[in-house]
């Protein structure tokens, strides 16, 4: 029995180790490194990753990710700014739908720790883990084997996590605004869940709180959205929305809300209510590329709401 | 709980750490001890499923000792009736009462009649097709006199409800199993050193192949009017391959945590898919079921004596009731029958014992002779899989109409940025490793023992980092459906 035993934890122990190698080598040499000319880092959800077109704006760079909450913005930005200090400004999405208990969902309901931790888990701090253990224990331990898997892929390739799908500007085409306004009051009789997504806001912070000690100048954005958005998320909170933007307005020191919610981007530019297509894009990235080339230009702006 | 979950790897340990401690004890201790962790694994899923258990438990055992204590030719018989009663009972009612009420309704409607009777919400108990059959076996032997009752309960409970086989067999029968609960167990390190080995495979079988595999067969069969014919034969074929990864994969975990415990079960795959001919692969393919058919139903309708209408009746019979206890859907009385039909001409011109032998035993390489009747056999069982996994027979056939057309000379559809490539590879290499140890109960008994031992650990080493690295979707064992 001794030795049945001792063998076993032998192959058990080496058979950690060779997975432990794995993940400290991702861990301490993943490429995040991205072009020096890229100044200005966005990162969010699907909204800014349709909406900013990073080709036609020479000093910025897309990681915006469909489906990421700001815990996996968070994540994916620390290592970003650590390994790019020409980065001088972030900014991150911020949307109505990201302060709606959807983002619950999206932080740790199955399909998205399946899809995201495994991307970015490596990166994780212990207390992040343990969040994500209490509140979805079974996915984390099965969305570990997909972890591995990513890290091996990510050996193959060089380890450059810039191959790794951690966002880029989503081109979208075509129009369905009509087909989605017609479903509006059938999405409104759907019962809200009127939640607060404490932990969506708390990562938020983090990534605030950390490019701001890195002397970066962080902004808020929030991309161009159709004005029946809200109806068709079945989200009246709009006000609370602008008094959280507020609040961190005058928490940290420095940083600004820019709300291009409002932008005018016709119908056909939208390829449903909270996504800019092609065209909507073109347009916005357009004025964004103007702004920005006109370094930040204040006339611009008037009150934070875009003057185009 | 499941084999490959996190659960199992906590309760595993846990339980064989205090059952070897449990050694210096009375037998009856590690006998006490395996039915506790039993009924704890089963009761994981739903505790009122030991319920059903522990009836069927009682109601045999008493059944049992009656039956030892009666020579009166007309009380045994009522007593075996009375068993087979309430076993069958309990499965006909938590399986197929829905479906003979389903079809009830279908034929009432098909005249123009429409009734409607409230079908009700059934949960299937998860095993109830293999521990009735083991509890059966009890009582039918001892009817026909080949084993005694016995008056350990403890002993009798644990064998019946044995958790590395209860939910997915092997089906065991009690003249095989529960003599081994009369005997203490001793540990011996080679015996648990192979049970960690052949589980290591049947978690590479049932992780690394099947639920790989799974992914895609999903995608072609639910899809299967939009894929070409070349597609769908691809589909069945991965298919094939799932169902074997699959319940081989889960037998070898069975059969591997036996060991760890002391204890021998059956095997019960011994490489179908390099069969020659129909009746061999019957032999090889879940030979637990199949002995079980053959012995209580087979033998007793008269088997292959008598005429050839006789011979054609009792084939059918068995193969139609085997696709029946597979599933309460035609498509799987379809599948027992499409069986029966491979079958029914070896057995009629005498062919059915053609291949007793290993495959190519004294060679590497089958002939080419072998290696066409493997490809015929494999063929004909991967046209009948196409029943068992389609949702009913109207998608079975037109599943096989499509793959049957023009469109199965074209290209099929290739998924592109997924893990099909390496997982060909792997598949490649794995049967390549399974014709290697055809000879074996289970693929890697014996691999590399001719070899060094790192070299032999290393390869151990690899098949663990390949569970881990291609791990495919979770998916439960498709045997637990039944």
């Amino acid at each position: 029995m001794k030795t049945f035993l001792l063998k076993f934890t032998g192959f058990v122990v080496v058979f950690l180790v060779i997975i432990s190698s794995l993940i400290f080598i991702n861990r301490w040499c993943a490429n995040f490194k991205v072009a020096g000319e890229n100044s200005i880092l966005v990162v969010g959800h699907s909204h800014s990753a349709c909406a900013i077109n990073d080709e036609v704006i020479p000093t910025l760079i897309n990681k915006s990710n469909p489906g990421e909450s700001y815990l996996y913005n968070y994540l994916k930005t620390r290592k970003l700014l650590e390994q790019n200090p020409h980065i001088n400004t972030l900014m991150i999405e911020f949307s109505n739908d990201q302060f709606s208990a959807k983002m619950n969902r999206w932080t740790w309901e199955d399909e998205f720790l399946l899809r995201n931790f495994p991307k970015y888990g490596t990166f994780s701090d212990l207390e992040t883990i343990r969040f994500l253990n209490r509140k979805n224990p079974k996915s984390l331990t099965k969305s570990f084997s997909y972890l591995m898997q990513n890290n091996l892929k990510m050996l193959f390739l060089g380890l450059d996590y810039n191959k790794n799908n951690i966002g880029g500007f989503n081109l979208l085409e075509g129009s369905n605004v009509a087909q989605k306004i017609e479903k509006i009051e059938e999405k409104r009789k759907l019962e809200k869940d009127n939640s607060f997504p404490v932990d969506n806001l708390r990562y938020l912070e983090q990534m605030i709180d950390f490019a701001l000690k890195r002397e970066v100048n962080v902004y808020l954005i929030r991309s161009p959205l159709h004005h029946r958005f809200l109806d068709y998320e079945n989200l009246d909170n709009e006000d609370s929305f602008q008094r959280l933007a507020k609040e961190l307005s005058e928490k940290y020191e420095g940083l600004k809300f820019l709300d291009f919610g409002s932008f005018p981007i016709p119908d056909e530019g939208f390829k449903d209510l909270g996504h800019l297509n092609k065209e909507g894009a073109a347009e916005f990235s357009g004025f964004l590329s103007s702004w920005i080339s006109s370094e930040f230009e204040k006339e611009l702006l008037v009150e934070g709401v875009i003057q185009k | 709980m499941l084999f490959d979950t996190l659960d199992f790897a906590v309760f595993l340990p846990i339980v064989f750490a205090i059952y070897w401690m449990l050694n210096k004890g009375k037998i009856i201790y590690q006998n006490l001890f395996i039915l506790l962790a039993s009924y704890v694994f089963y009761g994981w899923w739903d505790w009122r499923f030991l319920l059903l258990i522990l009836f069927s438990t009682f109601t045999d055992y008493f059944i049992g000792i009656l039956l030892d204590k009666t020579d009166n030719r007309q009380k045994r018989k009522l007593l075996l009736w009375i068993s087979i009663g309430v076993n069958l009972g309990f499965l006909g009612f938590f399986k197929y009462y829905n479906f003979f009420l389903d079809n009830f309704v279908n034929s009432f409607a098909f005249f123009g009649s429409e009734i409607n009777p409230s079908g009700l919400n059934i949960i299937l108990p998860v095993g109830i097709s293999f521990y009735t059959f083991q509890t059966m076996s009890y009582t039918i032997d001892i009817y026909r006199r080949k084993l005694h009752a016995t008056k350990d309960f403890i002993a009798f409970a644990a064998f019946i409800s044995f958790f590395p086989q209860l939910v997915a067999g092997p089906i065991e029968r009690a003249t095989r199993l529960l003599p081994q609960f009369f005997v203490k167990r001793k540990f011996e390190y080679s015996m648990a050193v192979d049970g960690v080995r052949q589980i290591l495979w049947g978690l590479f079988k049932k992780i690394v192949i099947a639920n790989n595999f799974a992914f895609y067969v999903n995608e072609i069969f639910g899809n299967y009017d939009q894929y070409s014919g070349s597609t769908l034969l691809l589909g069945a074929v991965f298919f094939a391959i799932q169902i074997y990864g699959d319940f081989s994969g889960y037998s070898d975990i069975a059969i591997g945590t036996a060991k760890l415990f002391g204890f021998n079960l059956m095997q019960n795959f011994a490489f179908p898919y390099f069969s020659r001919d129909i009746a061999e692969f019957w032999r090889r393919w879940h030979i637990s079921l199949s002995t079980w058919f053959r012995d209580y139903l087979y033998i007793p309708l008269g088997g292959s004596r008598g005429g050839n209408l006789k011979k054609i009746r009792n084939v059918f019979v068995i193969f139609l009731v085997s696709g029946f206890w597979h599933g309460a859907n035609w498509t799987f009385i379809v599948w027992g029958g499409l069986n029966a039909i491979y079958f029914l001409p070896l057995l009629l011109m005498q062919k059915n014992r053609n291949h007793l032998d290993v495959i190519a035993h004294d060679r590497t390489l089958p002939s080419f002779k072998e290696f066409f009747q493997i490809i015929l056999t494999f063929g004909l069982t991967t046209i009948a899989w196409v029943f068992f996994r389609s949702e009913n027979i109207k998608s079975a056939l037109e599943y096989l109409s499509i793959i049957f057309s023009k469109s199965l000379l074209t290209m099929p559809y290739f998924y592109r940025g997924t893990k099909l490539i390496p997982i060909l590879i792997i598949t490649i290499l794995f049967i390549g490793v399974e014709w290697k140890g055809r000879g074996h109960q289970y693929a890697i008994e014996k691999t590399g023992f001719n070899r060094p031992k790192v070299l032999r650990y290393s390869f151990y080493m690899g098949i663990a980092l390949l569970i881990v690295f291609f791990t495919g979707q979770k998916e439960p064992f498709i045997y637990f459906q039944f």
